[in-house]
């Protein structure tokens, strides 16, 4: 059996890799960290199973993804609405914020636009560095099914970084995990 | 290949996910055509964007690591004997003598509601008579109750942190104390209710009693053979008690 200590030094690390992947997925920060301590509490019970050869990072994220979707599965509503931090204003959002003004918020309130499901590949290989193989492990989903996504979802961020952002909210769906 | 081809290929290309093969395709045709070279620099300059702004720290990882760390610490053999599967219900029972709960213009329920609402406040800094129930004793209960199969009670985001018998008024019941980060939710159950206390929900045989906002008196008029409807009902009644 593996100790306290040794899962401390091992999963305790990504902890803020995965406070932020929860915070950008869920749109709720108490959400995010209910589900950040849901991850950590399976993980550890889980833990006296882990072998030292298990991807620790992936593993953790492959938990959180499950525990986010549960709780949205739960919620029976659009995560987003309420959300604290994401903001979707009627203006323009630039793509190139260094030559027309844009920010960091706008870039990110046109991630929240996108559908889940593009949403969290996009999250986990451009901002979180999972390559393909992994991002599929951790969705569980085929790598073709990766890859397609990504493309799809690259494509509907630059849309949404062109186009009025107020558009956006014409969606019906696509919110929430 | 043609460009339509070739800037569906951009996306691992960037990535760096690509055959040999396909990659080769790729960098030889960017060689010779500017407008997908453009179109690959915008995906690399978005990807860059997207990533400085994702990577940017979040506020509060010291006070979630605290919390994690110490949401560990107590209560091992509990959280331990959850992830077996049956400390899930962790529900005990009690009993509660005959008409404990009467109706509204009962006095004795409004005692009994008065006292146990003054226990529970000071359950939060004051400890009951009993002590926590060790494992076996806590089996031993669910043995005898028929309650090990019971599925988890614990409402979305909260953990088991322990399970005991308090006596509001002299009765046993059991009280499972549920907790996040923030909140402690205390669910005082009895499998051998006899009359429903005055002013609260009741719900497909459940009786819930919301008491302030840290806790929930959750009793049942019946034996609870159906614990994923009484999770349910307690995991609405805290996200009303939350709103």
């Amino acid at each position: 059996m593996r100790s306290r200590a040794s899962f401390e030094q091992e999963a305790i690390p990504h902890l803020e890799a995965l406070l932020r992947t929860a915070v950008r997925l869920s749109g709720n920060r108490a959400r995010a960290e209910d589900a950040v301590q849901e991850t950590y509490l399976r993980a550890w019970r889980s833990f006296r199973t882990y072998r030292p050869e298990t991807n620790c990072r992936a593993w953790l994220f492959k938990i959180l993804l499950n525990v986010l979707k549960k709780a949205a599965g739960k919620q029976r509503r659009d995560p987003l609405a309420e959300a604290e931090d994401v903001e979707v204003s009627g203006k323009l959002i630039p793509l190139f914020p260094e030559a027309e003004g844009g920010n960091r918020q706008d870039l990110l309130a046109a991630v929240n636009r996108l559908a889940p499901e593009f949403r969290e590949v996009l999250w986990l290989v451009v901002v979180e560095g999972f390559a393909y193989r992994e991002a599929a492990q951790i969705l569980d989903i085929p790598m073709g099914t990766v890859m397609s996504r990504l493309y799809r979802a690259r494509r509907e961020l630059r849309r949404f970084l062109t186009v009025p952002a107020f558009a956006g909210k014409e969606r019906s769906s696509g919110h929430g995990m | 290949m043609e460009c339509r081809e070739i800037r569906k290929l951009l996306s691992p290309f960037v990535d760096n996910e690509l055959g040999a093969h396909d990659a080769f395709t790729v960098a030889e045709h960017l060689e010779a055509c500017v407008p997908c070279q453009r179109e690959m620099q915008h995906l690399r300059r978005l990807d860059q964007r997207l990533k400085a702004a994702g990577l940017a720290s979040v506020e509060g990882v010291d006070e979630v690591r605290t919390d994690i760390l110490t949401m560990l610490s107590p209560w091992v053999w509990v959280r331990r004997w959850r992830g077996v599967g049956v400390a899930v219900a962790a529900l005990l029972f009690l009993v509660v003598g005959r008409q404990l709960f009467s109706a509204p213009a009962d006095p004795e329920a409004t005692a009994f509601g008065e006292a146990l609402i003054a226990e529970v406040q000071l359950s939060t800094t004051q400890p009951f008579s009993l002590p926590w129930l060790d494992p076996h004793s806590l089996q031993d209960v669910l043995h005898q109750e028929g309650l090990v199969d019971l599925p988890n009670l614990a409402p979305a985001g909260f953990h088991l942190e322990g399970a005991r018998i308090c006596y509001p008024l002299s009765h046993p019941f059991v009280q499972l104390v549920y907790r996040n980060r923030s909140e402690e939710i205390s669910l005082f159950v009895s499998r051998r209710w006899s009359r429903p206390l005055a002013g609260v929900s009741k719900r497909e045989g459940f009786t819930i009693v919301p008491l302030g906002m840290r806790a929930v008196f959750l009793v049942s008029r019946e034996p609870l053979d159906n614990f994923a409807d009484v999770h349910q009902l307690a995991e609405e009644e805290v996200s009303a008690l939350s709103a």
